[in-house]
């Protein structure tokens, strides 16, 4: 069930310490441009910007986030938010503390003895507190969860609970990876190693979100804030693939895509993922999927 | 009402239509999706999906969509038991056991649905007891009314929402 309310009600009743939920709690937050949800301790959760544009503060961190955008808020950290536009949406899901812990137990525990997880792991997402490109699936079930927070459809605070569930399955699958991901930086301090995965990680989704477009090391350097040959290295050393690899291998899965769901001409599709030469994405394409794009249309079809 | 009162509840809707079509409407596939459910996916022990018109045994799994939602509101579960005659039980909202028994009273079939183990604490037995009870109360009068003259009263269509009929 999703109790919805408005946010400054909620924040005054827990605004120093961190609030243990049995349930999942959906707060909104809308007003006027400047208008503000003062600094408050926040449980795991994710907001999103369902319309205009917010900053917020995260510990030392500002955020702008906007419909393009949203964030996770781990547990424990200090949260104040700013309206930006006087239209402006915010929605923030808090998850029930107790259900975060038992489907972390099932979904990753169970399938994954090997990882060597230590106790503070498990509840910590602070790998995973950062600016996350919005996908239509997540805006799709916030508006949802809105829908069905006062709403009579039967069984509705069940169907709540499913999309809710939903979300919080893909962040603790998130998390779970970031933790494997972050280890192989072979970084000892914690608060090092978890500020250069997030650099890493807001590159590499900058990477996948815009890899249609002429992109080059220096400006997915540049939004990972690292020297060009450092953000090389570590980036390989975590994804185990250079930056232009995983460039190239993202285009090649959207045009895979395209082939598959659309009637675009193979020269049409080349362009539309990125590539500039259709020999070099032709060759590109063959090499990965063992056939020239044209075949592997005709031969998807067939089956 | 005592307390432990809101740990189940218990819903009889007389139906006038024989016994085996009305538990092949809980225990199969294609039964649940003409009353119940957009879409209802069983598997075996096995892992194997059954098809529309195989009965549901114990220890199958499911996956129910609805209509009017997206695939990704999902209720998964386990079937309790199934007796391929009167009885068909399953967990269901927060693995809670759904119990189906049917049996004649006045000449007619009664479909008597009690949801047991329904959690007790402050902030969420109400919402468990309220939510769940009114939602079966919709789809059982729904069941009486696909079996008895046909009509389906589920809405079916995504751009209506917050209605009762899904």
């Amino acid at each position: 069930m999703i109790a919805c309310t408005n946010w400054p009600a909620k924040v005054r009743t827990y605004c120093s310490q961190v609030p243990e939920s049995i349930d999942h709690t959906l707060s909104r937050f809308t007003g006027l441009k400047g208008a503000e949800v003062p600094a408050h301790i926040t449980g795991l959760g994710v907001v999103v910007a369902m319309s205009g544009e917010a900053t917020f503060r995260i510990n030392t961190d500002v955020i702008v986030l906007n419909e393009t955008s949203f964030l996770v808020v781990n547990k424990g950290s200090k949260l104040s938010i700013t309206l930006e536009r006087d239209d402006t949406l915010v929605a923030l899901l808090c998850f029930d503390t107790t259900l975060s812990k038992l489907l972390y137990n099932g979904l990753i525990k169970s399938g994954d003895e090997t990882a060597g997880w230590s106790a503070v792991s498990e509840e910590d997402f602070s790998l995973v507190e950062h600016l996350h490109f919005m996908n239509a699936s997540l805006r799709e079930q916030f508006q949802l969860l809105m829908e069905l927070g006062n709403s009579c459809a039967s069984f509705h605070s069940l169907k709540a609970d499913m999309v809710v569930r939903s979300i919080l399955d893909s962040l603790i699958s998130e998390n779970h990876h970031a933790l494997q991901i972050s280890e192989k930086l072979k970084v000892v301090k914690t608060v090092t190693k978890t500020a250069l995965y997030k650099r890493l990680a807001a590159a590499r989704e900058w990477i996948i979100n815009n890899c249609q477009q002429p992109i080059d090391l220096q400006q997915a350097a540049d939004v990972a804030m690292l020297d060009k040959q450092h953000f090389l290295r570590l980036f390989k050393r975590a994804y185990q693939i250079t930056p232009h690899n995983f460039l190239t291998r993202m285009r090649l899965e959207r045009a895979e895509k395209l082939l598959e769901e659309t009637d675009l001409a193979v020269s049409d599709i080349c362009r539309a993922v990125g590539f500039d030469s259709i020999p070099s994405f032709t060759s590109l394409f063959k090499r990965t999927y063992g056939e020239a794009p044209g075949r592997y249309r005709r031969k998807m079809r067939l089956h | 009402m005592e307390r432990d009162q809101w740990s189940q509840f218990k819903l009889r809707v007389n139906v006038n239509a024989p016994a085996d079509k009305v538990y092949n409407s809980w225990a199969t596939p294609g039964g649940l999706e003409k009353w119940f459910l957009r879409k209802a996916l069983f598997r075996d022990k096995a892992g194997k999906a059954k098809s529309e018109d195989t009965p549901i045994e114990q220890d199958d799994t499911y996956e129910w969509y609805w209509h009017g939602y997206p695939d990704s509101v999902v209720e998964k579960g386990t079937v309790l038991k199934a007796n391929g005659k009167d009885l068909f039980s399953f967990t269901f909202s927060m693995k809670c056991p759904v119990t189906i028994n049917m049996y004649e009273e006045a000449g007619e079939l009664i479909v008597q649905l009690v949801e047991s183990g329904l959690p007790l604490d402050d902030d969420t037995a109400m919402k468990h007891f309220v939510g769940d009870s009114r939602g079966w109360i919709f789809y059982l009068a729904n069941l009486k009314s696909v079996l008895e003259g046909g009509l389906d009263l589920r809405n079916k269509r995504m751009e209506i929402t917050n209605v009762i009929t899904a």
